[in-house]
């Protein structure tokens, strides 16, 4: 249970070179360190869509903005259950936090490129959150797990999450941001109901293009069967005799 | 295969979608960019559906000692050109064993070329044949949207439970009928032989080397040091393992193999008849063979149901009457419970010469499994069985037999210490 931190090189008899690994830092203390910090940018991105939001309604005083400050500031206490899980049931809470702030972000934010960037911080958080608790029943309750223990494990997947987590931020806010900019140009100039069409459109193919995706394999055993019977029906008509 | 978090993620996108339309309202739907963008990279993450991954396990041995201890180690090996980001290993396990220490089920991550150890102890609870495998394995990326499971069926291995028994250092059994040759028998015939038995005042027919002088110089008379033999005999273990025995069969087992070990220790000859919807037979053999036969037998024994009782008598009489001798000692390890089956006993015994009977308590035995021991209820029905219990050896003792009765929570070794202090005080030795 502990990492292998400094490499030494050690010259053995036959004059072959024998790179050795030392321990240093134990696999806990790795893994606490770095489920720490996963919690850091969790909460750091909670506040950020706690506090941002209710700044627009600085100067109005209505009964919905109100309400919609109460249930805002009323969903930190989920968020923060699912980030530190200091009591069960952490994933309802990070779905209902998750449900609010989403419903929050869409209805009260105004400014353009805040709706965008505002939502990627959700995904993020609720990315980042969902990590936090499926690390931890990896180590909760186990001395060892197996060769090198549990914390090694959960050690050497957050270390790749890591590299994931910044490809994965860089590219969503990277290309929100874009996305946004360009949008604000094009889509800007262009009349209401023909940008909704264009939506629409750009939509209905997205969803075309799911739906081949994520066919079941009974869907796609119905689909192939239904393609081979048509394309029997063609060989029948086009090689038959009677033709 | 994709999980349901994509389900889900398309249905925000489109309840948005309708939201933003219905309420007219276009920056509702610029929130729609980062759920797409978060839909491309749920489809650009899914892992491959072939998953080149090798994996092997090492079990030091394959037969093990009920309550033995196991360490089963398992190798990944990443095969593939790509990193796995999280690889969920499941190695299946049978009922009959529990877990000790680490886990059958990890979660790693695992880079190109990597390999890795899972290292877990189990404890094999039950005697049998059993099999460990095959391994489950999950490849999952790291925003779960997608996942792709194996089964890798080359990690299946089995191995053998054997069961457990226990040393017996003194035998308080007796024979009517011993032989010539040496055995852990006691003779009546005290004063020749090997084994210290006891002092007594010294007869002028004694040797002199076999004066005790300790016991002399302390008493001021001469005392002689008297020595007994020791015979060796036959042996007929009869096991019930018929259907109302399941509970206590694990005992029994014990207890005949316990028995079969100290009996094969000192040479005597040794048979065994296993009833059940039929009979097994072992004949009489002193060799060292006959316990590895025995285990190998009482590996697979389990309790059956008896429907033809008479068919089962005839056998029993055929078995009895052809392959074992009427004088040699026979003990009968049943619990008692089925008056059928007792009587067929009880005319076995008082048909032989040389007979009794050795009864682990099934009441005692599952009175253990019960929480909670102070609800009348419980205690009700216990006596209750008690009573029954106590009824039906009666009945049996009436007709002449003797009859041990073994409570199962103390171990079969103690039991039998125990029983040779009760005979010696009751002077039976």
């Amino acid at each position: 249970m502990v990492s292998e931190n400094t490499s030494d090189v050690e010259y053995i008899d036959t004059g072959t070179i024998k790179v050795v690994s030392s321990v240093k830092e134990p696999y806990i203390d790795k893994y606490t360190t770095m489920r720490r910090n996963l919690q850091l940018i969790a909460l750091i991105l909670v506040l950020i869509i706690t506090i941002v939001a209710p700044l627009n309604l600085l100067d109005s005083r209505s009964v919905l903005d109100i309400t919609a400050i109460g249930f805002i500031t009323a969903s930190f206490i989920p968020s923060l259950l699912a980030i530190f899980g200091f009591l069960p049931g952490r994933r309802i809470a990070l779905y209902t936090s998750t449900f609010i702030y989403g419903v929050w972000i869409i209805i009260l934010s105004v400014n353009y490129l805040e709706v965008i960037l505002m939502i990627a911080l959700l995904i993020f958080f609720f990315e980042v959150t969902r990590m936090i608790i499926v690390i931890e029943p990896i180590t909760k309750g186990i001395t060892s797990i197996s060769h090198g223990g549990a914390y090694y494990h959960a050690t050497i997947t957050l270390q790749r999450y890591f590299v994931f987590l910044l490809k994965f931020g860089g590219f969503l806010f990277g290309a929100s941001t874009f996305l946004g900019v360009l949008g604000w140009f094009v889509l800007k100039p262009i009349q209401g109901d023909i940008m909704f069409s264009i939506f629409l459109i750009v939509n209905l193919i997205l969803l075309m293009i799911i739906a081949q995706r994520t066919l079941t394999p009974d869907m796609e055993k119905f689909i192939i069967e239904k393609k081979r019977r048509k394309i029997e029906e063609e060989l029948t008509q086009s090689h038959s005799k009677y033709s | 295969m994709y999980s349901p978090k994509i389900r889900w993620t398309v249905t925000v996108f489109f309840l948005i979608l309708i939201l933003g339309i219905g309420l007219a309202e276009w920056t509702i739907l610029l929130a729609l960019i980062p759920i797409s963008l978060l839909l491309i990279i749920y489809f650009y993450t899914k892992p491959d559906e072939d998953l080149p991954i090798e994996i092997s396990r090492e079990l030091d041995q394959t037969r093990f000692q009920e309550r033995e201890h196991v360490e089963v180690i398992l190798k990944i090996r990443n095969k593939s050109k790509k990193d796995i980001d999280i690889l969920e290993i499941m190695d299946k396990l049978p009922l009959q064993v529990s877990l000790k220490g680490g886990s059958n089920h990890v979660i790693t991550s695992l880079k190109k070329g990597e390999e890795t150890h899972i290292k877990y102890k189990v404890s094999c609870d039950y005697r049998g044949r059993w099999e460990i495998g095959p391994t489950y394995i999950r490849n999952r990326n790291f925003l779960d949207s997608a996942y792709s499971t194996f089964t890798i069926e080359e990690t299946i291995a089995d191995f053998v439970v054997i069961p457990n028994f226990d040393i017996i250092q003194d035998m308080p059994f007796r024979t009517k009928y011993p032989k010539i040759s040496d055995g852990p028998f006691h003779s009546k015939l005290k004063g020749e032989g090997l084994d210290f038995s006891g002092v007594r005042e010294y007869m002028n027919t004694d040797s002199l080397g076999r004066i005790n002088w300790a016991a002399t110089a302390k008493y001021n008379r001469l005392f002689t040091n008297e020595y007994e033999l020791f015979r060796s005999a036959d042996l007929l273990l009869i096991l019930d393992a018929t259907e109302r025995t399941s509970s206590i069969l694990d005992n029994q087992i014990k207890a005949v193999l316990s028995l079969s070990e100290h009996f094969l220790k000192y040479k005597c000859r040794v048979g065994l008849l296993i009833i059940r919807d039929h009979v097994d037979r072992f004949d009489l053999s002193s060799s060292r063979q006959q316990l590895v036969k025995f285990t190998e037998k009482l590996i697979d024994v389990q309790a059956t149901k008896i429907n033809q009782y008479k068919m089962l008598s005839k056998r029993l009489d055929a078995n009895l009457g052809k392959h074992f001798p009427i004088n040699c000692l026979t003990i009968i390890i049943s619990p008692l419970v089925h008056p059928v089956i007792n009587n067929l006993f009880v005319k076995v015994a008082r048909r032989r010469r040389n007979t009794f009977f050795l009864s682990p308590s099934v009441v005692s035995s599952e009175w253990r499994f019960i929480d909670d021991k102070t609800n009348p209820a419980n205690l009700l029905i216990h006596q209750d069985l008690l009573v029954r219990q106590k009824t039906e050896m009666t009945k049996i003792i009436q007709k002449g037999v003797i009859i041990l009765e073994w409570d199962t929570n103390v171990p079969f070794s103690v039991f039998m210490n125990k029983l040779k202090r009760v005979s010696i005080r009751r002077g039976m030795q």
